[in-house]
């Protein structure tokens, strides 16, 4: 008390003005003695306060829930309601805001004070006290308080942050499905396990199907997860769909791929990627792995046949020293299921930290016979192994069947979206293109031909047939005529490897002969008749035999080791060789009302 | 995960190791280790004989290194990989890119 009639007589018997704004908030005093309350109105007003008297504890609730403080000092012994009991009441109705509570009392007893911090007050000074120490105090309470403050608004504006940021990842991530996933095609038959480890996923699976009907699907794995990683799945979507509608072969498309993501990613960033063209009908399959996990061909039996590991490092990562990017082409047999899966199966963990591996994987797979399903199995031992755990990084595992209906399972899944449109119709024009020696090494000529018959006609349905008519007699002018090849070579396995083998020999040593590709239009009723020459180099064969010949080997269903001709000229009104055999001429005759042109097809 | 960087006494390498789990939290960390050198470098070295663990990030990380290293035509050799984190590079085929050493 000493201390404190020591202020009271430097200021006089009146309290001085109050400062006009009062800079260090709401002071709060609850004190039931009217010379206490004085004294500290002077004290408080004098340190820049805005003070606020309350006579007991339950008045001092009262203001307080009513106008709130930014301090309060707090009697013990009051009547009616004590300064214990106001002091939680305050600090309930202060909610999640900190206000400092600072207990001003004449009792001295440890539990009593000890009591003060019990029911939540902040500090407690006992009377009588020097005023630099009761000024200290203070100090000390604000200064918590404002970091209180600091942090919850620092809290404020990271969760409005976090829920902006979550929508706009929810809605980027719709326009992402829609525009990279939704296209895929054949779902109903490849079966898929994708857990991504962020909204967005950086593993990538997409699906399309060539105009000759193999399907193409591409398994990406980005560096990372999340956004980061999904934003280089648009300019892979988008190559990967418009070169494999033109046609364009695994190779070109991956190369394409390679160039635009080294172009466009940050050089810490690249994907690494599995490639399949599945012929089903045909039993071949074309595949490519970089940087991604083994590819397993496994047969019925649940014995993994074939592993093709990596061959190459990912796409997009710049200055590689090997541009080759090289296929394998591989035999399958009906029953064969090829596995696809990213790393982020095999280094899985459970909550122990331990990882699914590859050994365990292999297990599951061998141990699925002709009965069990080896996908089911897998995507099951997966979830039980992780029991839960927050996945590190994207899972993907993917099952695609060799079934021979899976071609035929797509045709009727997509349904050609055809516009007839009359203008395209009328048009007579004529292209042509020859290639000469190394030009037929690198320039893809049919998916050209098939880019120029689509800027003059919406193809629609015919599209396919075309691409199969033109693929047919290229690489009959190419294969038979400039290289020279024998198609019997074609007809056993082994042949079939060694046939490819050879063609890839003779290809790249190529610098001499061509072949002429000639289309030509004519306006006709509702559609049009299309004229296709291929010409080339060659010395020609003797094509009256052939011509009888194949229609033979369709029906003992090998026609694929032919030179293919039965099934160009069942596609096309008339079939005709020309000079020695070095030159052939198919014209195809379309309606834009009509689907197909043969109803045999 | 902790990274070491150590010169060699006639200042030509820097030899960065790594211990523990080489992945994306490593990022800024092995960025400084090479930034900040004054003069031209022979050779980086990375070893890792004590790194546990690789992640993509990681392999990322490495190509940075590698595109810093060609500005001063400077060599990068990955040095001593356990059997797990040499089955990750081999997979990238990053034989390709880098000398990782010893040779198998």
């Amino acid at each position: 008390m000493k201390a404190l009639e020591g202020v009271l007589a430097t200021t006089g018997e009146h309290p001085p003005p109050v400062p006009a704004s009062p800079s260090r908030g709401r002071a709060l005093v609850v004190d039931d003695n009217v010379s206490n309350r004085a004294l500290l109105r002077v004290l408080l007003s004098r340190e820049g306060f805005k003070v606020i008297l309350a006579e007991d504890g339950r008045h001092g609730v009262a203001l307080f829930e009513r106008d709130g403080a930014d301090i309060v000092f707090m009697d013990i012994m009051m009547p009616g309601m004590d300064g214990y009991e106001a002091t939680t009441r305050i600090k309930a109705a202060a909610g999640d805001q900190f206000v400092p509570v600072i207990f001003l009392t004449a009792l001295t007893d440890q539990a009593a004070l000890a009591k003060c911090i019990e029911v939540g007050g902040d500090d407690f000074l006992t009377k009588p006290y020097e005023p630099a120490i009761f000024k200290a105090k203070i100090i000390a309470a604000e200064r918590i308080r404002d970091l209180y403050r600091k942090i919850r608004e620092q809290h404020q504006e990271l969760s409005v942050l976090h829920n902006l940021m979550q929508r706009e990842q929810e809605i980027a991530e719709q326009i992402f499905t829609a525009a990279v996933t939704s296209p895929n095609v054949a779902l109903s038959s490849i079966r898929t396990l994708l857990l991504p480890a962020a909204t967005f996923n950086g593993d990538l699976l997409l699906t399309a199907r060539r105009p000759s009907g193999e399907l193409n699907v591409l398994l990406g794995d980005f560096t990372g997860h999340g956004l980061a990683a999904a934003v280089g799945a648009l300019p892979v979507s988008e190559v990967f769909r418009a070169m494999t509608e033109k046609g364009f072969v695994a190779t070109d498309i991956l190369k394409e791929i390679d160039h635009k993501l080294t172009t466009l990613l940050p050089v810490d960033m690249f994907m690494a990627a599995c490639f399949l063209t599945v012929d089903a009908p045909h039993r071949s399959v074309i595949a490519w792995n970089g940087g991604m996990p083994e590819i397993l061909v496994v047969n019925r039996e649940g014995v993994i046949r074939k592993r093709l590991p990596s061959v190459h490092h990912p796409l997009g990562i710049s200055g590689s020293p090997h541009a080759g990017i090289k296929v394998e082409r591989l035999e399958v047999d009906a029953d064969d299921r090829i596995l696809l899966l990213s790393d982020g199966v095999t280094d899985a963990r459970n909550p122990a930290g331990e990882m699914f591996g590859k050994g365990r994987l292999e297990r599951l797979i061998q141990g699925c016979d002709s009965g069990a399903d080896a996908f089911d199995t897998i995507a099951g031992a997966l979830e039980k192994f992780c029991q839960g755990r927050v996945h590190d990084d994207d899972i993907t595992f993917v099952e695609i069947p060799c079934r021979a209906d899976l071609a035929v399972a797509l045709q009727k899944e997509e349904p050609s979206v055809s516009q007839p449109n009359a203008e395209n119709i009328a048009c007579i024009w004529r292209w042509s293109l020859e290639l000469h020696g190394a030009g037929l090494r690198s320039i893809d000529s049919v998916p050209l031909a098939i880019a120029q018959l689509q800027e003059l006609h919406s193809l629609s349905t015919h599209r396919e047939t075309l691409y199969i008519v033109l693929s047919e007699l290229f690489s009959n002018a190419l294969d038979h005529g400039v290289l020279r090849l024998n198609s019997s070579l074609k007809t056993s396995e082994e042949g079939f490897s060694r046939y490819y083998a050879e063609r890839e020999k003779r290809l790249a040593a190529l610098n001499e002969g061509y072949v002429r590709i000639e289309l030509a239009h004519l306006p006709q009723g509702e559609g049009g008749r299309l004229t296709i020459r291929v010409e080339d180099s060659g010395e020609g064969f003797d094509f009256a035999a052939a011509l009888a010949g194949p229609q033979l080997a369709l029906e003992n269903n090998s026609a694929y080791a032919g030179r293919g001709l039965s099934l160009v000229s069942a596609l096309c009104e008339s079939l005709r060789y020309q000079g020695q055999g070095n030159c052939v001429e198919a014209v195809y005759a379309w309606a834009e009302t009509k689907n197909a042109v043969k109803s045999s097809f | 995960m902790s990274i070491k960087t150590r010169t060699s006494t006639d200042g030509q390498e820097l030899t960065i190791s790594i211990e523990g789990r080489f992945d994306f939290t490593a990022q800024q960390e092995f960025r400084n280790a090479y930034r900040y050198n004054e003069h031209r470098l022979e050779r980086f070295r990375v070893n890792l004989e004590q790194a546990e663990y690789m992640d993509s990030s990681a392999l990322g990380m490495l190509l940075l290194l590698r595109d810093h290293a060609k500005v001063s035509n400077s060599e990068v050799v990955i040095e001593k990989p356990s059997a797990q984190i040499r089955a990750i590079l081999e997979t990238a085929h990053f034989d390709d890119l880098f000398t990782i050493l010893p040779v198998t």
